[in-house]
């Protein structure tokens, strides 16, 4: 019975990670890593690492999509004032 | 096929990262696939740790000895593997930032610096 | 070994709740997206439970209380740093939320019967409350009702 709960869980932590990689944007690339980070939390557990599990959640279920959001916010802003600059510029 | 099943997925989940990282166009999501390439080796390290029905190395509920349990001296391993792994995305994000302040663009195509 | 209902249970709500909740976050638009992140912690949160008390180890408990705490604060931050993003249409998945809600008391109810009274119901109790509450709160914030989120 134990054996379907790992079977399931390691299928399900290798579709979350196909999802990763085929997401070009990094916004929406966050969303998924998110979802990455509790699906490698629950397969933790199924293993019997629940202190693993508890490191991982906090590591990559928060922490790793807000920092990978706060620089693809950067990133654009910067884009955007660059632009901005470039039309002043220009005129 | 249970025996193999865990370290098939870590293989599998590696080579999706890696093929992420390959042909990525944006810095910040070949750092995601990086990540992605990461949380193959924690399942690699606990499926070699794993035994069939032991129980998790945590003596808080239950009296040591009573039952067999799973390797702990892997769990600690990939303990440090995980945060390992997320100072690393944070240096190399600061670094794209960096990146995007002097060149202007995250393509990893556009970059030219290194060219000969 | 025999079949353990904990265990059966706790596959097909992960099954089930996680191709669910990878679906919605991999197609649609990002209204859908961010809701679909906020369904996992509420999907996942009831297997770990029910792991908990298939295992006998009353310790994996501490797993689903801190997913209970942090699930909410990542959709959070996914409602204030996605905002632009979210701007064409604000998500309100109500119907979702209470059907999540309900499948947490249900589970946190079944795994409290089985624990008995004591210090242990009492955490199972309070895990249940933050799971609920911290549903509601994210749903609330990702449909645009705290203006503090939007950064207004």
């Amino acid at each position: 019975m134990s054996d379907a709960v790992i079977v399931v869980a390691l299928l399900l932590t290798a579709a979350s990670a196909t999802a990763a990689v085929a997401q070009r944007d990094p916004a929406r690339q966050a969303l998924v890593l998110s979802v990455l980070g509790s699906v490698l939390a629950v397969l933790f557990t199924v293993l019997q690492a629940p202190d693993v599990g508890l490191s991982q959640l906090a590591v990559g279920a928060a922490l790793t999509p807000l920092l990978i959001m706060l620089s693809v916010r950067k990133v654009r802003r910067r884009g955007r004032t660059h632009d901005a600059a470039a039309k002043d510029g220009a005129r | 096929m249970m025996h193999v099943l865990p370290y098939l997925v870590a293989a599998y989940i590696f080579l999706t990262g890696c093929y992420g990282l390959a042909t990525s166009r944006n810095l910040i999501h070949a750092i995601g696939c990086l990540a992605v390439c990461q949380s193959s080796t924690y399942v690699l390290l606990l499926a070699v740790g794993y035994q069939d029905g032991a129980t998790a190395p945590v003596f808080s509920d239950l009296r040591p000895g009573s039952r067999p349990v799973v390797d702990p001296v892997v769990q600690a391993l990939t303990l440090t593997d995980i945060v390992v792994g997320a100072t690393v995305t944070a240096l190399l994000l600061a670094l794209v930032l960096q990146i995007a302040k002097r060149h202007g663009t995250v393509d990893p195509d556009e970059l030219r610096e290194l060219r000969g | 070994m025999a079949v353990n209902g904990w265990i059966l249970a706790a596959t097909v709500c992960l099954g089930g709740g996680g191709a669910a909740a990878l679906w919605g976050v991999t197609t649609g638009p990002p209204a859908r997206r961010v809701v679909a992140q906020n369904m996992t912690t509420s999907a996942l949160c009831p297997a770990l439970l029910l792991l908990s008390q298939g295992y006998g180890r009353p310790a994996y408990v501490d797993l689903a209380l801190l997913l209970a705490l942090l699930g909410p604060v990542g959709t959070l931050v996914f409602a204030r740093l996605l905002g632009d993003d979210l701007e064409g249409g604000r998500p309100s998945a109500w119907g979702l939320t209470w059907t999540a809600a309900g499948l947490s008391a249900v589970v946190v109810a079944a795994v409290c019967a089985a624990t008995g009274p004591g210090r242990a119901m009492v955490k199972l109790l309070v895990v249940g409350a933050l799971l609920i509450a911290g549903n509601v709160i994210a749903s609330r914030a990702l449909s645009g009702g705290f203006r503090g989120v939007r950064g207004g």
